[in-house]
């Protein structure tokens, strides 16, 4: 039997992003994006950190692009959500769904 | 000058600093990120934040471990009082007599088997009680952790011994009964906790594969963002 793996906030919006951003998951469009719909900064840092867990986790996989003069030589990282984050993504929503509509009121005081 | 100065100082402290897997990529990303216009001041914020991250990460994983060899260890007395009864019923009487270096071997054995087996017997606890672990164990790993862990065990007992030499502990008159003392059973417990350390750190130590080397073209993907805009893969 498949291992449920739960996630925090921050890894499902990083997992969530990943998929919204298909070829162009690296780095700074991730924290870029995450900024735009959090609407606060979000450090690049902190994506790649949270990006080195999943990865650990085995939810998300990643590859090295090309080197480029532009980024000193350095290669982009590309990131994509296997098999395994998808259902972490999906079992995470089914019990947040599953929270909101439990509410007394549906989404009643807190929407 | 000075711009392209502290480019490259931040970019040294992210790449040896930040303990992470992605340290050329983000560095990476700094840099083109300066190239379109970025300040000085979102450079270093960006720095700070990727070392701290870094951190964390690292004593979130070193954390469970930590606090297991503590835990593990403090069981010692017991685990040594229950060797003590075992080792006494197996030896068979012609040991005391046996002719030199065995004679001079067999005390040691009262501190060194006990130990050695509370070490490995508490590697083996800690992997069933995290099934995550015993996934990714290879007999190369275990072989390795085992290794590590009597190395740092003999290490650091030898030090101690140097340590305590002439004071505490003669070593040429060592009796089975100085493993059972109570100087015994508190100095020990920093070579064995150390040791179960260095088992667990060496063979579960997460290290993720990259999928393709520098060089070739970023991924595939099958599905393209415009599916999950209707809920595509996730629904």
């Amino acid at each position: 039997m498949r291992e449920r793996t739960w996630l925090g906030e921050f890894e499902l919006m990083i997992l969530l992003t990943i998929l919204r951003l298909g070829d162009e998951a690296y780095g700074v469009p991730l924290a870029r994006e995450l900024s735009a719909i959090r609407d606060g900064d979000v450090s690049v840092g902190s994506v790649y950190a949270a990006l080195d867990r999943l990865e650990l986790k085995g939810l998300i996989a990643s590859s090295m692009g090309d080197p480029s003069p532009e980024r000193g030589g350095r290669a982009k990282r590309y990131f994509r959500v296997t098999k395994e984050g998808l259902h972490a993504v999906r079992d995470t929503r089914k019990v947040l769904t599953r929270l909101w509509r439990s509410l007394p009121v549906e989404g009643g005081d807190v929407a | 000058m000075k711009r392209a100065w502290t480019r490259a100082l931040a970019t040294w402290l992210v790449e040896h600093l930040t303990f992470g897997l992605t340290t050329e990529a983000l560095a990476g990303d700094l840099v083109e990120e300066m190239q379109k216009g970025r300040s000085a001041g979102w450079l270093w914020r960006q720095v700070l934040t990727a070392i701290t991250a870094g951190l964390l990460n690292r004593l979130r994983d070193s954390a469970a471990p930590l606090v297991f060899c503590v835990v593990w260890t403090s069981l010692y007395p017991g685990w040594n009082l229950l060797c003590r009864a075992m080792l006494e019923n197996a030896r068979p009487e012609n040991w005391e007599t046996a002719a030199w270096p065995w004679s001079a071997l067999l005390p040691l054995s009262y501190g060194m088997v006990p130990a050695l087996a509370f070490v490995w017997v508490g590697f083996r606890v800690y992997a069933l009680a995290r099934p995550a672990v015993v996934e990714r164990l290879t007999a190369r790993r275990v072989l390795w952790g085992l290794s590590a862990s009597l190395n740092v065990l003999l290490s650091f007992t030898v030090l101690l011994l140097r340590h305590f030499k002439g004071s505490r502990v003669d070593l040429g008159a060592l009796e089975r009964e100085d493993f059972y003392s109570a100087f015994h059973l508190l100095w020990i417990s920093v070579p064995l906790a150390l040791s179960l350390l260095a088992a667990l750190w060496s063979t579960t130590m997460q290290v993720p594969r990259l999928g393709r080397k520098q060089g070739l073209r970023p991924p595939k993907f099958s599905a393209p963002p415009a599916r999950f805009a209707q809920g595509g893969p996730i629904a």
